[in-house]
């Protein structure tokens, strides 16, 4: 007689079961990122905004004023009885540090619960000797600033990953969770720590979906439905839109954004720079419209603001006359996050994991059974 | 000390109602909640049982209409519930009759496991597809299998006539199957967008009617209960995601080659519709064509572009139909088309992963299944010289005739038995 067990694997995004102690959870998301999003707000308007009931709500503003996630600001005066009190989110209730790593230097971050940089230093690259110690050194700061509230290390790492690493690719996570013991790795693409920013602390939220572009060498591009970035059958693959070259525009506005000195205002960009710009971007922008009909398009990236924002401008004026047989046109915009995006995304990444309301919070996953 | 177990805080008799199904209620509770006011039908009584409210028993439900034969552990190692919550949602979906136990599983040692096996007759739904050529109306089982079905090739048939045609077709259904009526769980509608309004061809004044008509309200004297309403291609792409090739790619994009080209986007078995919803608009992209000349996708591959290819040839067809029953000529001339058709339809894969990254591409339509898998061949062999990372997976659609009346009927299986993000909150 056959003896084997038979192995069950859970089909390919099929849905896993939920349970009261995980929807209490999402629930506490919910709360947190509705005032996130709409605070200064009453819990009275937070019953509305998430559809959970009164005591529900009192319960969970309750633990997170405990906590201090969660502040009590102003009371509005006028009506009668008991003037309402206002939620906001403290921006010192949680902090989270991002990490970019590339191949000649670093950048780490801390910022607050409300996505404000605190702290920015550049680093070493990881193959450096002095990485550990500079890393080490970062994270100590950030301790003391933060009063120990760090809850979480958001890493993005090179792309594509160099192939001489390839035998120790791992030995750089080893490092950081030396340095910065007891804090939770978590890690993404640039494009997905890109996207993750821009959903907690940019123009993302107010999107049921949004493609977003970020530039770099080789812009990449991805949809976020629902506030979660599709990867789609191959996550590991980048999504570049030039797939065999690299523009000469896109070197051209790094290495401009590289020549800022702070408190310099750049130089503006050239005609012959957005035109070159727009001529690329425009085909891919009128058939990513035909085809995923977003609710708006976001470029960020290290590109100059300014640049960024005339080029989109730009994109979207010039679509309507180059493409006019599209069947919707999806605004386009510079991302809130512009520059910063990948860095402060890295460290938004935590913040995502742990406190937005994400569907993996809600659903039972085949290895948690219990 | 074992009697504190008795004196813990929870009063004996109350219950725990999980918050979720407070928070968001779902789209059934809704219908139920105005059905007491007269206005919608309940859900039909032997899906009383709450099926329609909880997402443990859709996602239970889920994994043993997929996976075919299960035991209660299998069922918990997959969905991450305990055995108790298990064996309870088992029971109460043995009781529905949607699922049945079959034989003890002899493997092993100790006491043999029992299986739990989907019950396609434990319930079934209607789809009806209306069109500007034809009307077509199945039933559908549990399983998916088509128990039913009447067809009706009528050009621009009016409300009238759809509600009359229903009519007929309804009591025939069930002498054509054997099935119970009663045992229908809902109706499914797909039809195309701006029916009504859209210009089109041979298009009579009258038409412009269905721009006003309440369709879902057009079949109620014959059938009373839950009635959904869905574009066509949307319905056909539900369809494929549930039944179809879905099961194994749950993120696709299917190309639906009708009179025009149209699309759809499935994103974890989940139609992405876009923001107004116009996603998947394949049709309208941008193509090479002769010398330096661009032109949209639509006017190049579709069945009006097949037929103005064969027209040049000086052969005539009306329809898609017409298309198995050509001679030799008329049978080259579809065999060069779908040659130039594949390259037209590779050249936007690239687009199509770098925007979504599919876990395949699904061809289906009213193109006859053998020109489709002729043309899905081509397509593969296209790509054949590329490297593996630049090839898309290109499939004909498993549910590609009837596609869209088939989708309409699996819309009452998704809303009131498929587990979905949305039912549990989401959007």
């Amino acid at each position: 007689m056959d003896s084997q067990p038979r192995t069950v694997r859970r089909l390919k995004a099929s849905l896993g079961g939920t349970n009261l102690e995980l929807t209490g959870d999402y629930n506490q998301r919910l709360v947190y990122q509705a005032i996130r999003a709409e605070g200064p707000v009453t819990r009275g308007a937070l019953t509305d905004l998430t559809r959970l009931a009164k005591p529900t709500i009192a319960g969970i503003v309750r633990r997170m004023l405990d906590s201090d996630l969660v502040v009590e600001t102003g009371r509005i005066y006028g009506g009668r009885g008991q003037p309402a009190v206002h939620l906001e989110i403290n921006p010192a209730g949680c902090y989270a540090i991002g990490l970019r790593t590339g191949a000649e230097d670093s950048d780490a971050v801390l910022i607050d619960a409300a996505g404000m940089v605190l702290q920015h230093a550049a680093i070493p690259a990881p193959g450096e000797p002095d990485f550990a110690s500079a890393f080490a050194a970062f994270v100590d700061d950030a301790r003391t600033a933060s009063h120990d509230r760090i809850i979480g290390l958001g890493l993005v790492r090179r792309e594509p990953a160099p192939a001489a690493l390839d035998g120790d690719e791992d030995r750089d996570l080893l490092i950081l969770s030396e340095a910065a013991p007891a804090i939770p790795i978590y890690l993404d693409s640039a494009l997905g720590a890109a996207t993750a920013g821009e959903t907690l602390f940019g123009m993302g939220g107010s999107f049921k979906s949004y493609y977003y572009i970020l530039m770099g060498i080789n812009p990449v591009g991805g949809l976020v439905v629902n506030q979660a970035l599709f990867k789609g059958a191959h996550p590991d693959r980048m999504r570049r839109l030039f797939p065999d070259r690299e523009p000469a525009w896109c070197r051209e506005a790094i290495a401009a954004a590289r020549g800022i000195r702070p408190g310099q205002t750049p130089p503006d960009c050239s005609k012959a720079w957005l035109a070159a710009a727009c001529d690329d971007l425009l085909p891919l922008l009128g058939s990513l419209n035909c085809m995923l009909n977003p609710g708006g398009v976001l470029m960020g990236g290290p590109f100059p603001a300014q640049w960024l924002a005339r080029l989109a401008a730009r994109c979207d004026d010039l679509l309507d006359e180059r493409a006019p047989h599209i069947p919707s046109h999806a605004g386009i915009q510079p991302a809130r996050l512009g520059s910063d995006a990948t860095l402060v995304g890295a460290a938004s990444l935590p913040m995502r994991a742990r406190l937005f309301p994400i569907e993996e919070a809600l659903l039972k996953g085949p290895d948690r059974a219990g | 000390m074992p009697g504190d177990r008795r004196q813990s805080p929870r009063t004996k008799g109350t219950v725990r109602v999980n918050p979720l199904r407070k928070m968001f209620p779902l789209p059934a509770q809704r219908a139920q909640a105005a059905g007491d006011g007269g206005e919608v039908a309940p859900a039909p009584e032997f899906l009383k049982l709450d099926i329609d409210a909880n997402h443990n028993q859709r996602v239970v439900f889920q994994e043993i209409r997929t996976r075919k034969r299960v035991t209660r552990n299998e069922l918990a190692a997959v969905t991450g519930l305990t055995k108790p919550t298990i064996v309870n949602v088992s029971r109460q979906l043995l009781q529905t009759g949607l699922i049945v136990e079959a034989e003890r599983q002899t493997r092993g040692r100790g006491q043999p496991a029992w299986v739990l096996e989907l019950n396609p007759d434990g319930a079934y739904a209607a789809g009806l597809n209306i069109d500007r050529d034809h009307l077509t109306l199945v039933v559908l089982d549990l399983g998916g299998e088509i128990r039913g079905r009447v067809s009706a090739e009528i050009g621009f048939a009016s409300p009238e006539q759809a509600q009359s045609f229903f009519a007929d077709a309804w009591p025939k259904l069930a002498t054509q199957s054997g099935i119970r009526l009663d045992r229908i769980i809902g109706l499914g509608i797909a039809l195309p967008d701006e029916l009504g309004t859209l210009a089109f061809p041979g298009k009579p004044a009258a038409y412009s009617a269905w721009a006003e008509a309440d369709v879902a309200g057009l079949f109620k004297a014959s059938f009373a209960g839950p009635t959904f309403v869905e574009n066509d291609a949307v319905a056909a792409a539900i369809g494929e995601a549930q039944f179809g090739h879905g099961l194994e790619a749950p993120s696709f994009v299917y190309i639906l080659i009708s009179v025009l080209l149209g699309g759809g986007i499935v994103i974890n078995r989940n139609y992405f519709r876009g923001e107004n919803g116009r996603s998947g608009e394949i049709g309208f992209l941008q193509v090479e064509c002769g010398t330096g000349a661009t032109c949209t996708l639509q006017e190049v591959v579709s069945i009006g572009a097949l037929s103005e290819w064969l027209k040049q040839r000086g052969i005539i067809i009306s329809g898609p139909e017409d298309l198995k029953r050509l001679e030799a000529a008329g049978a080259a001339a579809v065999d060069q088309w779908l040659e130039v058709a594949s390259a037209y339809l590779t050249s936007i894969f690239g687009q199509i992963r770098q925007f979504i990254d599919p876990d395949s591409i699904m061809l289906g339509g009213r193109l006859p299944e053998p020109l489709l898998d002729r043309l899905a061949a081509l397509c593969r062999n296209r790509q054949e010289e590329t490297d593996p990372a630049q090839r898309s997976d290109v499939r004909r659609a498993k549910l590609s005739s009837d596609a869209p009346a088939i989708g309409a009927a699996i819309l009452p299986f998704q809303n009131l038995l498929f587990p979905s993000l949305q039912l549990l909150g989401r959007a």
